[in-house]
């Protein structure tokens, strides 16, 4: 339950401070959007699991939205940053879908 | 050692038979973090009640992941109406171009339509306007104000020596002499370098004789271009010939007369016709 105020309290937080992104983020930020959106949900499932735990979940955010964004950059530095930032998204589509699938069955049965 | 591995390869290819695709494979089915299933196996053993889940850490990471959400939806919505502007002022820049591009091949068509006409008028143009220079040459030498050049013969006529008034070379003689020659088939005249033209006069003014208003000084020269097998022995037979004939034997008036292979006679720079021209209906 305090995980969903911490969700909420975040959002309504975001969107009354709307902070400037700098312009050097800009490209990284959606892919680290998506990272962290897979360790959301990877979370999720641990926990409808019964196997959550606070800091591999923290772990888990930090190091998916770090690593996301430094392999586009990388990408960038070396000019197949498109490339990788596609490569990237299918791959934690991919985790994305899983994940949500394995939830699915645990919170419908189906 | 050997008898073995050659047991084993076979169940290996057996129990993986998809091994090129393990990496797909790994993505299919590794898709929770195995930290927490570490972390609970470590949990058990250690026999610790932990906090399951909705700790305060969780909280406060979901909570910068809504604030990394919202950013991220607030930043794509400011982006949103630059784009489409963006997108629509392209769209027109396209139209316009491609208009553009219309235009220029509709010109292109029409000026490769005059291209053609006017090489075809070049060429007509062309065609007459070298008519027109040979004509233009050929009239100017009949005319008199180009030199021309070729055989002929050389005739040269002075008074009588002595200073007798009934020796001296008139304006006549030379008239008759001239227009022997014509009748002879000469095709051009000079008297002392001055050409004789359809407006050419040959008279005496003062002790002189004018031609072309030039004053001769003796003796005269005439240069007649024509065939130099017949000239000599047509001019003999016209009245302006046999005028000279009769002067040189009665007179004792000088007059030589040689055939040339090469002679020039000058061309002479003559005013424009300013009232003459064709008549009215003839064309």
């Amino acid at each position: 339950m305090i995980a969903i105020i911490g969700l909420a309290v975040g959002v309504i937080a975001g969107l009354l401070i709307t902070p400037d992104v700098p312009l050097w983020m800009q490209p990284y930020f959606p892919i680290a959007v998506v990272a962290a959106l897979d360790a959301v949900f990877g979370g999720l499932r641990a926990l409808l699991d019964g196997i959550f735990d606070d800091k591999v979940f923290a772990v888990s955010f930090f190091s998916n939205v770090l690593i996301a964004a430094a392999i586009v950059y990388l990408g960038d530095q070396l000019g197949v940053g498109s490339q990788l930032s596609t490569g990237v998204i299918v791959v934690l589509g991919i985790r994305i879908f899983a994940n949500v699938a394995a939830i699915r069955r645990h919170l419908l049965n189906a | 050692m050997t008898d073995e591995k050659s047991e084993r390869h076979p169940a290996d290819t057996r129990r993986t038979p998809d091994a090129t695709m393990s990496l797909l494979n790994e993505l299919m089915t590794h898709t929770m973090d195995e930290g927490y299933t570490e972390a609970a196996t470590r949990k058990r053993d250690d026999q610790s009640s932990g906090n399951g889940g909705g700790g305060a850490m969780a909280a406060a990471v979901l909570a910068m992941f809504g604030v990394l959400v919202a950013v991220a939806f607030i930043e794509t919505e400011r982006a949103a109406p630059a784009d489409a502007e963006e997108r629509s002022q392209l769209i027109e820049r396209v139209d316009v171009e491609s208009a553009r591009v219309e235009q220029l091949r509709e010109s292109v068509a029409t000026l490769q339509e005059d291209v053609s006409t006017l090489q075809g008028d070049l060429a007509s143009v062309t065609g007459s306007s070298n008519d027109l220079n040979a004509r233009i040459q050929e009239l100017s030498m009949r005319y008199g104000t180009e030199p021309v050049s070729g055989p002929g013969m050389v005739i040269t006529v002075d008074d009588a020596s002595g200073g007798d008034p009934t020796g001296e070379v008139l304006d006549t003689d030379l008239q008759a002499l001239v227009s022997g020659l014509w009748a002879a088939g000469a095709e051009a005249v000079s008297i002392n370098d001055q050409r004789i033209t359809s407006t050419t006069s040959i008279r005496t003014a003062g002790a002189a004789i004018n031609v072309n208003t030039r004053s001769l000084t003796r003796p005269y020269v005439i240069r007649a271009i024509g065939n130099p097998a017949t000239l000599p022995a047509r001019l003999a037979e016209t009245p302006g010939g046999e005028a000279m004939w009769e002067l040189r034997i009665n007179a004792g008036v000088r007059y030589e007369n040689e055939v040339a292979t090469e002679i020039t006679v000058p061309g002479r720079s003559m005013s424009r016709l300013r009232y003459a021209d064709v008549p009215k209906g003839s064309e």
